[in-house]
């Protein structure tokens, strides 16, 4: 289990406070979607995802990021424990949506880049530090059900 | 996957615009990657001083920096343009070439902070297979 300082606690609630789920979710969903076009396998019920401009302008995409920002808020919320609470998230995205975990880190990536846009110096280097441990986490909780 | 002309425009284009600020990216990228994998000061024990700002950052940045520098200028040949580079990383250095990866983000980080109006989704994906390139032709002598 990962331990927690309370520093780091409160760093990752500082940063999370800064970002509108409404705002950043589409941002970085179309990112996902623009730097690894491979992971337009997994949307084939969104429609137009080959380009980027039809991707910045799809709504299924941008209602995808933020129901999964909805999803990071829990982690946020339960840092101590993240296995258990994504268990059956990890279990239905290996058994039912059949997702390669290698892309969980690789959205782990974009967030932190759609992060760093928004936050700019805020986003000092122990701060990122601490943010990106803490998406190593659910990274690791989210592929923890694989088999 | 290799860069089309639009790729490469792309990264010339935010290159200009990065190189005004070349050597603060470089100490904070390096400085970034030190904190954020820590995995990677193990290359740099013969430094006295890691910490952000201290001197051998500085001027490592700058030195990492002016090698992207010359990738960018090298754009439509990395493999043969970096064979010194390679030589370099391959056999004197010994960098294990996973670090290359993470020494990328690193840097994307920082122009994302610094430029993140111009480090948009489609600047985003070239500079990224860019970087994928550079580490490619960086690997090429290691065996």
């Amino acid at each position: 289990m990962v331990k927690w300082t309370d520093l780091e606690r409160s760093t990752v609630r500082a940063v999370w406070e800064k970002v509108d789920i409404d705002e950043i979710g589409p941002q970085i969903w179309a990112r996902v979607l623009v730097v690894y076009p491979w992971t337009e396998r997994y949307f084939g019920s969104f429609g137009d995802i080959f380009t980027t401009t039809a991707i910045l302008n799809n709504t299924k995409v941008a209602a995808h990021g933020k129901v999964v920002l909805e999803a990071l808020d829990k982690a946020v919320k339960n840092m101590d424990n993240m296995k258990r609470m994504y268990a059956a998230l990890s279990l239905l995205h290996f058994q039912k949506l059949e997702v390669d975990p290698d892309n969980f880190r690789l959205l782990a990536d974009c967030i932190t880049i759609a992060i760093a846009c928004k936050l700019k110096s805020a986003l000092t280097p122990q701060v990122q530090a601490t943010w990106q441990k803490f998406l190593a986490a659910v990274v690791e909780a989210m592929s923890s059900q694989y088999y | 996957m290799s860069l089309t002309e639009k790729d490469k425009a792309a990264v010339k284009a935010l290159w200009a615009k990065v190189s005004k600020s070349l050597d603060a990216v470089g100490a904070e990228a390096l400085g970034r990657m030190l904190l954020v994998y820590p995995q990677t000061k193990t290359y740099f024990s013969h430094w006295p001083d890691l910490s952000p700002g201290s001197a051998p950052l500085l001027s490592h940045g700058k030195l990492i920096m002016a090698g992207v520098t010359e990738a960018v200028a090298k754009i439509d040949n990395l493999s043969t343009g970096l064979l010194e580079l390679s030589e370099l990383h391959a056999f004197k250095l010994r960098v294990d070439p996973a670090n290359f990866k993470i020494l990328a983000q690193s840097v994307m980080v920082v122009i994302a902070a610094m430029f993140p109006n111009d480090f948009t989704p489609e600047v985003h994906v070239a500079f990224d297979k860019f970087m994928s390139n550079v580490a490619l032709a960086l690997s090429e002598r290691y065996r």
